[in-house]
């Protein structure tokens, strides 16, 4: 759950999210759920000259199982705080 | 010697009076979080509520490209496309258009689900673009 909380904290902000399949896919992003699922809004692809498949798409959903990577804004991201809530989450065994 | 509590007795009355208000704060607590996980799972469904009966563009994981009018889905994501064709693009020549009709995609297969700005799509001169079929999305 750490994870979808980080993500939730992103909400509004730029990402890029790289597919399996090697598409890379700019946008907004719109929202997360539990399964990493992610809605991105103002999508753009980033090489639309290779990838001229989904030109017309405004907004995307794109389903979690399917990501490889997700770049994030560094201004927006406290990677310290990141670290030491992802170490918590290893030593203390998660309660429910 | 322990007085014996009495169902008149006052300080008997007032124990189970706390006691009657906590189960029902309990019960309400337990209301309260199950009305948040309802809200929850809700919320994750109202992502692709947006684009029930737009028409939408699935990339699958073998790399196919379906248009069709989403019509609906559920938690796998698992999809209804109505009226749907599938884009078929080659570097060869231009997109060619398959028509598939109704179709159900089960969720393990669908990449992406792109909402399609329809005034753009008609713009689109779809045979003179040339690409090579998206690759298959390698876990």
């Amino acid at each position: 759950m750490l994870f979808y909380s980080f993500f939730k904290s992103l909400v509004g902000k730029e990402v890029v999210i790289e597919l399996k399949n090697d598409l890379s896919i700019a946008g907004i992003l719109h929202s997360v759920d539990q399964y990493l699922n992610v809605k991105l809004t103002e999508v753009q692809v980033l090489d639309p000259e290779k990838y001229p498949h989904i030109q017309s798409v405004t907004s995307a959903f794109v389903r979690g199982s399917v990501i490889r990577y997700i770049q994030l804004p560094p201004d927006d991201v406290d990677t310290q705080l990141l670290q030491e809530a992802t170490r918590k989450e290893v030593t203390q065994p998660r309660k429910e | 010697m322990p007085r014996q509590p009495r169902f008149d007795d006052d300080e008997f009355k007032t124990a189970h009076c706390i006691h009657f208000q906590s189960i029902k704060l309990f019960s309400w607590i337990i209301f309260e979080s199950n009305q948040t996980n309802d809200n929850k799972t809700r919320k994750m469904a109202q992502v692709l509520d947006a684009y029930v009966n737009k028409l939408v563009n699935i990339v699958t994981g073998d790399g196919r490209i379906i248009i069709g009018t989403l019509r609906g889905f559920d938690q796998a994501i698992n999809i209804i496309l109505d009226d749907s064709h599938e884009r078929v693009f080659s570097s060869a020549s231009g997109v060619e258009q398959v028509l598939l009709g109704l179709y159900i995609i089960r969720g393990d297969n669908v990449a992406l689900i792109g909402e399609i700005d329809e005034d753009m799509d008609r713009n689109m001169d779809l045979s003179r673009i040339r690409a090579d079929p998206l690759p298959a999305a390698k876990t």
